[in-house]
């Protein structure tokens, strides 16, 4: 190629036809509207809509102007405050599609574990796996809370064996071992040892679901696939950061395998972990009734001994629910105003749908000081 | 030996279309044309060539494209355009003869694209069917971008919700969604990158012409593109749906040609619409540019780098010439409209930018050269 010299002096005709070329206002409307701004403030926008959304937002002020006022509104209904008493209709249905993705997320979890789509879980391409990512992130914040409080150290299952659900035929045992490496992969292995000879062929072919249990109740499907012969192996890349989990074994103990059809945990009597930066490490409060949403409200009851109550004066305790990328505070309350052990809170949750959480994690609460600001 | 395979493809076209037998060829040349027939068609139109006739001339530059081919020597991109515009002109001057209302003058002036050119148009020109990649190549050479658009585009709106609408840093990174701890440092790198913030100011004092003319004719409640379409449809009507309480049919319809068209006040007063003279038509733009933007958005990037101690970044003449490259190239403004679009935020930022300078990036089509070797070398 001859080498440009940039003395060169172009001339006028070589200059119009680059005109010609790239010439012309070519700025098109992107259509932009409420809910776009909504998805993209609540974290449910996928990386596509986000760059759109984005390339819209950076050539409009008028538009920055709404995404900043609808941030603020997310913010009124995150603080409780009265700015999130008036909330945009798109904002109040994205809310209302990211809790119901919180509420049933055993069912969507497992779905996805039966199609073999752990992908969906890890890549940010659909709403929907955006915000069981979300979820499952919640959950994993319970779980560093249990393994970084010795008090918490066996919450289910005293041997460390995990649980089998399911029927599992004579003659068979299952080897299982659970590994989270440096980058964040989990690998779960199965091998079957036989007792009897070809009592494994009960179990070849059959689908197995490995599920993660909630110390808060229920439990987490993360992998779906079928036993090969008497060996059964799967991999969940990016689950260690996605539950702010470290690397090593995990123990046996934390997981659930499920063989043919797996079916929600009944959630039991249990706790809600309350993350509290001023203390070791999280307070357990008993759940007395199953947190639930009903007539467009969320009722919490728990019960906290006098003596915990004392201890925690001072404090408030937040709710907050995973909706697409963000934790939603739906309420908030001061511990001295918990007058007896047991106490039921209720928060407005207007759009949303009635139901149960299916895992308790989803759920979250944390304990700070009454005039501290969330970080 | 270029790697790109658009660009390689591109090359085997036109060398069958002149070297291949005719079956062959003329498959290669159907492909080629469709894809210079706009292009020819907006030559025509701009030669003073009426928009429903210059589709019929392409047509007979078809025919003589396709007749010529023998002739034709597979040399570039370059050469492929400079074979095109030359048997195109010829058309122009024979249908001109024909029609007295076509000024010859243009035509009879001018010239051909000369071959020392053609090492330079055959860079310009390689990724002609991606637009963005040379502005984007503009970005690079004069603003420092060197992120990929999306992530360009993150930052800039990260540094727009900072400096512009004056939001807090929790905020920003709530609302791009990303981690707290980590999104602080990342967003404070930003904020402070003379890309980004040289990128802010681009985006900020650019008004390409829709935009400016939405603008202008109705400041309150800018006009969009399509209502932009909507009006001047109206216009032509002769009935006004549209509200711009602020100016007359006429006065608006002056104003789309020269805001939105980058007319020319001879331009303008060649149009048999035009209900104006020389003084008329100046008045006109003289009370436009009292609702042009650029001074007042100058001020408030000037005080919003000023409290950042980044004043600097608005006086480069990076962010000028890149400014201008749009405004010549994308907008197709000539040199007295750039000066009106530029000089007011230029002396709001306390940044020179004066007809001379223009003259001298712009006439001698030092931009171009410019990034024509930017781009040369960014390919080695």
């Amino acid at each position: 190629m001859m080498r440009l010299d940039e003395r060169h002096e172009l001339s006028n005709p070589t200059v119009e036809a680059v005109r010609l070329f790239y010439g012309g206002d070519q700025s098109v409307e992107v259509p932009v509207g409420e809910t776009e701004l909504a998805r993209l403030v609540t974290g449910l926008a996928t990386h596509a809509e986000r760059d759109a959304t984005t390339a819209a937002l950076v050539e409009s002020r008028k538009m920055r102007d709404r995404l900043i006022a609808m941030h603020r509104e997310l913010n009124g209904a995150r603080r409780g405050s009265a700015a999130g008493q008036t909330m945009a209709p798109a904002l109040a249905m994205c809310l209302a599609d990211g809790l119901r993705v919180s509420l049933n997320f055993y069912t969507r979890m497992r779905d996805w574990c039966l199609a073999n789509d752990w992908a969906t879980i890890a890549g940010r391409e659909s709403n929907e796996g955006i915000s069981a990512r979300s979820a499952l992130a919640a959950a994993g914040k319970t779980l560093q809370g249990i393994f970084s409080s010795p008090r918490f150290a066996v919450v289910r299952g005293q041997d460390d064996a995990p649980q089998i659900e399911g029927y599992l035929p004579a003659g068979i045992e299952m080897d299982f071992e659970a590994n989270l490496d440096a980058d964040g992969v989990l690998s779960a292995r199965i091998q079957v040892r036989e007792q009897v000879p070809g009592a494994a062929q009960a179990v070849d072919g059959k689908f197995i679901v490995l599920e993660v249990l909630d110390p808060s109740g229920g439990s987490i499907p993360i992998l779906g696939g079928t036993m090969s012969g008497r060996h059964w192996e799967m991999e969940a890349a990016d689950f260690g950061e996605i539950c702010g989990l470290t690397t090593g074994l995990l123990p046996n103990s934390l997981f659930r395998i499920s063989l043919g059809n797996a079916q929600p945990l009944p959630r039991g009597r249990n706790h809600l972990f309350a993350d509290c930066p001023s203390a070791a490490g999280p307070v357990a409060f008993q759940i007395l009734d199953e947190p639930r949403i009903q007539g467009g409200e969320l009722i919490v009851t728990l019960q906290a001994q006098e003596g915990v109550r004392r201890m925690l004066a001072g404090h408030r305790i937040d709710f907050l629910v995973p909706v697409g990328s963000i934790l939603l505070l739906l309420g908030s309350w001061p511990i001295d105003t918990w007058s007896e052990d047991a106490h039921t809170f209720r928060m407005p949750v207007p759009s949303a749908e009635d139901g149960a959480f299916e895992t308790g994690s989803v759920l979250q609460a944390r304990l700070l000081r009454t005039n501290d600001e969330p970080s | 030996m270029d790697a790109d395979p658009g660009k390689r493809e591109f090359l085997d076209e036109i060398s069958t279309f002149s070297g291949a037998p005719d079956e062959k060829a003329a498959a290669a040349f159907d492909r080629l044309f469709a894809a210079a027939r706009p292009r020819l068609a907006r030559y025509l139109h701009g030669l003073g060539f009426a928009a429903d006739d210059c589709d019929e001339l392409v047509q007979v530059v078809a025919t003589r494209v396709w007749a010529a081919r023998t002739s034709f020597e597979a040399r570039g991109v370059g050469g492929w355009w400079r074979f095109l515009q030359k048997i195109t002109r010829h058309c122009a001057i024979d249908e001109a003869r024909k029609h007295a209302e076509i000024p010859m003058d243009a035509l009879a002036n001018s010239e051909e694209i000369p071959d020392c050119d053609l090492p330079y148009l055959d860079v310009l020109l390689a990724d002609a069917e991606d637009r963005e990649r040379l502005y984007s190549a503009a970005d690079a050479l004069w603003l420092g971008i060197s992120h990929d658009k999306g992530e360009s585009r993150s930052r800039l709106l990260a540094a727009q919700l900072f400096y512009l609408h004056g939001l807090d840093w929790r905020d920003i990174i709530q609302i791009l969604g990303r981690d707290a701890r980590a999104g602080r440092v990342e967003l404070d790198s930003w904020l402070t990158d003379e890309s980004v913030l040289r990128h802010l100011a681009f985006v900020e004092l650019y008004w390409g012409n829709h935009k400016l003319a939405g603008h202008v004719l109705r400041p309150e409640d800018p006009l969009s593109a399509s209502e932009l379409d909507r009006l001047s449809e109206e216009l032509r009507q002769g009935v006004l749906r549209i509200q711009i309480p602020i100016w007359t049919i006429g006065e608006a319809t002056v104003l789309l040609w020269r805001i939105r068209n980058g007319l020319t006040t001879d331009q303008i007063l060649r149009f048999r619409r035009c209900e104006y003279d020389r003084n008329g038509v100046e008045g006109i733009v003289e009370k436009a540019q009292g609702f042009y933007p650029f001074s007042a958005v100058g001020g408030q990037l000037r005080s919003a780098y000023e409290s950042a101690g980044q004043t600097d970044r608005l006086t480069e003449t990076g962010l000028w010439r890149r400014l201008v490259f749009q405004y010549f190239c994308s907008d197709e403004l000539p040199q007295k409209q750039i000066l009106e679009r530029t000089a007011p935020a230029a002396q709001a930022v306390d940044a020179k930018m004066t007809g001379a300078m223009l003259n001298g990036w712009i006439s001698m089509n030092r931009l171009l050269t410019q990034l024509a070797m930017f781009l040369s070398e960014a390919r080695a």
